[in-house]
């Protein structure tokens, strides 16, 4: 996040998602910003771990007409014969320095830069086309996530003030300061709020943090009176024990203001991801959530007295 | 040419041998066409009949000879017709006596300056020869080409089933007795009540059928089955058919034989008589389902690529209520038959029942892409509009074929053309040179290097589209003409509006409405190039002319610095203004212009269509590089919708863009819509809000596809023509191309169908 004078804070958006349907209320526009302070193991969008824009690359797409590899001041891109007679294309990650000369020159969309800067302005701007979804059924309207978006908070709070009637979703693993929270409650519509793994040094384990500042940002937020959703990933074998299960009845029934609890089951994108965007090793490779699942994590749940748990 | 869907299919021409020898035979001893062509419908019927089958519940199925009459080239061909390429491989590959394979020789020779085809392109007039030099689009690089045939025929079915084929000859011998008085046309009349008593023999061919069946069925089911069904057949001989089973049998009977394509508003020919028997008790919803569902599989065994329409719903029925309980034995029918045809057609407006459109939302979810869905409360105003009628007449609007509109039982409008205004753009940028066959054609303009600005371009492509536009016009103004001369099409004829009370053929002075559609394609891609050639060789100077047409000319080969700009300029489909207003206009300029033409040649009407089949494909085949980004020979955008893999701003963004044109200056504009399965079902509420705000938006037609197995194999294998693709992956949405393909490969094994 930079500031500009005069165009107000500033954030890296790297993906707006168009029809968004189970990001909260009604048909939504996504917004991800790039930067979080966590690095859970299960994390789908690990291109969003580092603030700093990254080179994508979708293979599927190139042509191999050698366009990047001319431009590339590092030396990155290099292409070899196969011995099945087709050319491979190799890309070493390790010298991209994301300056974007080969995006720029590919010809057929394979290359693209993942995170652009946008002014608050900018973004709503390109929120106005998706407007006249946001009037279907129950309403819908925008969902800030990441990464981490409080990790971009002037820029968070900047778009929020100018928001005007737009509703207003903010997903958060709720690990920032409590201060921001407070200074934006008022203007969230509704949090979707991760809640990750118990105990502390378990969410420490998995995600690089612990819990403690997460529970009291969502107790604070809860006594604000702030709408909350809580959103529970969970991966079969890593972070669906009896302990956290347990936790999360205790924190239902804790908070009785919290809406609901929404289960999400785990599927294997991050590990996928990991070529697209060079980051081999760098998640889990996990098992796909099977099939049934997710029921078994419902009447769990709910066998713990847990109240309003979803799909 | 297709493949009728019947068990044992002809073997050898001697169809097509006789047929040839009873049309010399008409000619030899008649010179009305009416006479010859009762003499061919009865060289033709029962010959082309093939037997029921062990699924019928309605009898009728058929196959058209190589050589025959025919009224499109959807069944058989146009007019008296003959498929010399099948002829000739007959010749070619198979065996035959001595004397079969002279006739098959005599055929060929007999037809080739013959055939309806041949004769309307040979007297075509002097003045457009060298705008329309064929018909050939399929291997020929053309700007423009006519589309021989007269299809699109929707008939008064409804009428047909109130008077029956007693009526209808009544009918007919009233005017020829009044036209004995008064010196009308006798023979036309005469020759008519020859083919009802034709139809009359073909029932009865079927009636002793199903007895025979029925004394051999084993199965005590569908013996009365066969025994109902031969009943029916009796019935409708002598009487209008009293209940859904008669009316369904004399519909579909009398469609064979026209033969025609589009089967009409179901629900309303249907919706009385199927009320009646439920009432009396005759009949069960489920057993009107089966029925119906024989219906449509009998549409789908015709294996036209095309038309097979049956519409329901909308304003403009006589019966609303018992046309809509109708509508849903139709879309439940629409669900389980899981055939490519009929295009089953929704119209809709704010007073269709909730049932019925949640009925057809089920039905898209499954992924049958059917009930096409078409809005009353734009294309009803739109129609007044682009034909010139009153709303009375306007709420008859029929969609046919690939989304071209008429008015029921009233206007014809499928003579027809198409244009390639991508093809166009690329002879105008050039300034009338066609690269791939290094000649001069059209009009000499300045070419794109020559023109100081984006307007003086625009000018100049304008007028290679009027040149081709208003010989297109001039085409289908004379294919009436001529075939009004050769073909009363006497079917057709009895049961349209005004034609028997004039006493005249319908394409000879009958039929009271004579419209044309120019099927346009290219538009989108057209856009788009204009666009890149405002933006980059006008507006911001970042390309000259000269590079553009010389990155164009190598195919892009050695210039990926160009293509790369002219694939970023801005591409319809994204709602950037900037080249969806270029789209607009285009559409505008091309609908207005075609419109002004129908007074100037003497149509009705004459309006342009943007439609849904392969020629967007197979048009592309013969169009260079341009300056979108294309590449030489692959396809153009399909109908109202973005190029392959050009819209990157998701769902929403494409539909605004779609949204943008308007409805009442054209004679249809498809759009089609593509979701995943998951996605649908997952968030049904949602999907179903998101397609009613489309519409109520001021959408006129969608074509919803649920995309399931075989799409997603395409997507892996053609990534670039799914960038729009959205599938749902645990709990979100991703797109498909994005993923690795192992994921993809994952979710592919997870779509269950
Ligand atoms: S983005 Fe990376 S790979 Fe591309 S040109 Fe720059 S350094 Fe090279
Ligand atoms: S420029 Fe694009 S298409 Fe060409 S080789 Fe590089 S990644 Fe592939």
């Amino acid at each position: 996040m930079t500031a500009s004078p005069t165009e107000g804070p500033k954030a890296i958006v790297y993906d707006i998602q168009r029809l968004s349907l189970n990001d909260g209320p009604g048909i939504r526009t996504t917004v991800f910003l790039k930067g979080c302070p966590l690095c859970c193991s299960w994390c789908h969008n690990p291109e969003s771990w580092e603030q700093e824009p990254r080179l994508a690359y979708t293979d599927a797409l190139c042509r191999f007409c050698g366009e990047c590899a001319r431009v590339c001041p590092t030396g990155a891109h290099s292409f070899e014969a196969e011995v099945d007679g087709k050319t491979a294309h190799r890309l070493d990650w390790s010298k991209c320095t994301a300056c974007g000369n080969c995006v720029e020159a590919c010809p057929y969309d394979a290359l693209e830069l993942c995170g652009r800067e946008y002014s608050v302005r900018e973004l709503l701007n390109v929120l106005s086309h998706d407007r006249p979804y946001y009037r279907i059924g129950e309403g819908g309207g925008v969902t800030l996530s990441g990464g981490e978006p409080m990790a971009s908070f002037g820029f968070v709070e900047a778009f929020l003030e100018r928001k005007g009637k737009l509703h207003v979703c903010l997903e958060t693993s709720g690990y920032a300061p409590a201060e921001q929270f407070k200074r934006i409650a008022a203007m969230v519509d509704l949090f979707l709020y991760d809640w990750k793994a118990a105990p502390t040094e378990k969410h420490r384990q998995l995600c690089g943090v612990g819990n403690e500042l997460i529970g009291a940002n969502l107790r604070l937020l809860c006594g604000m009176g702030a709408n909350v959703l809580l959103r529970l990933p969970l991966v079969h074998g890593v972070n669906d024990d009896e302990e956290h299960l347990k936790a999360v009845a205790a924190l239902l029934r804790e908070l009785p203001q919290i809406k609901g609890a929404q289960i999400m089951p785990y599927h294997a994108l991050g590990s996928a991801k990991e070529s697209r965007f060079g980051l081999a090793g760098q998640t889990m490779a996990l098992a796909n959530t099977g099939d049934g699942q997710t029921d078994l994590w419902l009447k769990e749940l709910k066998s713990f007295g847990a109240i309003n748990v979803f799909v | 040419m297709n493949n009728f869907k019947v068990k044992n299919p002809r073997t050898d021409l001697r169809f097509e041998i006789a047929f040839t020898k009873a049309y010399r035979e008409a000619v030899d001893s008649y010179t009305h066409p009416a006479r010859i062509e009762a003499a061919c419908l009865r060289a033709q019927f029962p010959a082309i009949l093939h037997p029921i089958q062990d699924e019928d519940l309605i009898a009728g199925r058929f196959q058209m000879g190589l050589v025959g009459l025919g009224i499109q080239h959807q069944t058989g061909g146009f007019g008296f017709y003959i498929n010399e390429e099948k002829v000739t491989a007959e010749l070619e590959f198979k065996a035959g006596s001595a004397q079969y394979r002279e006739d098959l020789h005599d055929l060929l020779t007999y037809w080739k300056g013959r055939n309806t085809n041949a004769v309307v392109l040979r007297n075509r007039p002097e003045a457009i020869r060298e705008a329309l030099p064929s018909d050939l689009w399929r291997t020929m690089p053309l700007p423009a080409s006519p589309i021989l045939r007269m299809a699109g025929a929707y008939i008064d079915f409804d009428k047909l089933v109130k008077i029956g084929l007693p009526g209808l000859a009544a009918e007919v011998d009233g005017y020829r007795k009044k036209a004995a008085e008064n010196g009308g046309d006798v023979e036309l009349f005469e020759a008519m009540l020859d083919v009802i008593a034709l139809i009359g023999e073909v029932c009865l061919h079927y009636e002793k059928q199903a007895r025979l069946l029925a004394m051999e069925a084993k199965d005590e089911g569908r013996r009365e089955e066969l025994e109902r069904m031969a009943q029916s057949l009796a019935a409708i001989q002598a009487a209008p058919p009293k209940s859904l089973l008669e009316a369904l049998q004399l519909v579909w009977i009398y469609g064979v034989m026209a033969p025609l394509i589009e089967f009409g508003r179901l629900d309303v020919y249907a919706g009385d008589l199927y009320v009646r028997d439920l009432a009396s008790g005759i009949i069960t919803e489920e057993g009107a389902v089966a029925l119906v569902e024989s219906l449509f599989r009998l549409i789908d065994h015709l294996d036209c690529e095309t038309d097979g329409r049956v519409i329901v719903g909308g304003y403009g029925r006589r019966n609303p209520e018992n046309a809509d309980r109708m509508c849903l034995v139709a879309i439940e029918a629409c669900r389980r038959v899981k055939e490519v045809l009929p295009q089953f057609t929704l119209r809709f407006n704010d007073s269709t029942p909730k049932p019925v459109w949640d009925a057809a939302m089920r039905c898209i979810e499954e992924g049958r892409t059917y009930p096409l869905l078409y809005n009353d409360e734009v294309l009803v105003p739109g129609v007044m509009k682009a034909f010139g009628v009153d709303r009375a007449r306007a709420e008859t609007y029929m969609p046919l074929g690939c989304g071209e509109i008429e008015l029921d039982h009233y206007s014809f409008g499928t003579p027809s053309g198409s244009l390639n205004t991508l093809k166009i753009l690329e002879l105008a940028i050039r300034g009338g040179y066609e690269p791939m066959t290094g000649q001069q054609v059209g009009p000499a303009t300045k070419p794109l290097v020559a023109c100081a600005s984006y307007g003086e371009f625009l000018t100049e492509y304008r007028k290679h589209l009027d040149y081709y536009v208003h010989a297109q016009a001039i085409f289908e103004k004379y294919e009436y003409e001529i075939t009004g001369r050769m073909h009363p099409f006497m079917m057709v004829t009895m049961l349209y509006d005004g034609c028997l009370e004039r006493g005249k053929a319908v394409f000879n002075g009958g039929c009271a409405f004579l419209g044309g559609t120019l099927e346009m394609y290219g538009n989108v891609n057209a856009a788009n190039s204009l666009s890149a050639i405002k933006r980059l060789v006008f507006d911001e100077k970042t390309m000259s002319a000269e590079k553009m047409v010389e990155a164009m000319d190598r195919n892009f080969v050695g210039r990926h610095a160009e293509l790369k700009l002219m694939r970023n300029a801005p591409k319809y489909g994204n709602d950037d203004d900037y080249v969806d207003s270029i789209f607009v206009s285009l559409h505008d300029y091309l609908n207005d212009s075609i419109k002004e033409q129908a007074p100037k040649v003497g149509l009705d009407s004459y309006l342009g269509v943007t439609i849904n089949n392969a020629q967007n494909t197979t048009l592309g085949r013969w169009v260079g590089a341009t300056p979108d980004g294309r590449k030489a020979g692959t396809p153009m955008a399909n109908a109202n919708n973005p190029a392959p893999g050009t819209d990157k701003n998701g769902v929403t963004a494409m539909l605004n863009s779609i949204l943008k044109p308007r409805h009442d200056n054209h004679a249809g504009m498809v759009s089609n819509i593509r979701f995943t399965r998951e996605l649908f079902t997952e968030s049904r509420g949602k999907m179903h809000g998101l397609i009613k705000n489309y519409f109520d938006r001021g959408a006129a037609h969608a074509m919803i596809s649920v995309v399931g197995k075989d799409d997603l194999r395409n997507a892996m294998q053609r990534p670039a023509e799914y960038r729009d693709l959205i599938v749902r992956v645990g709990g979100f949405s991703a797109r498909f191309v994005d993923l690795k393909k192992d994921v993809q490969q994952e979710i592919y094994d997870r779509v269950t169908y």
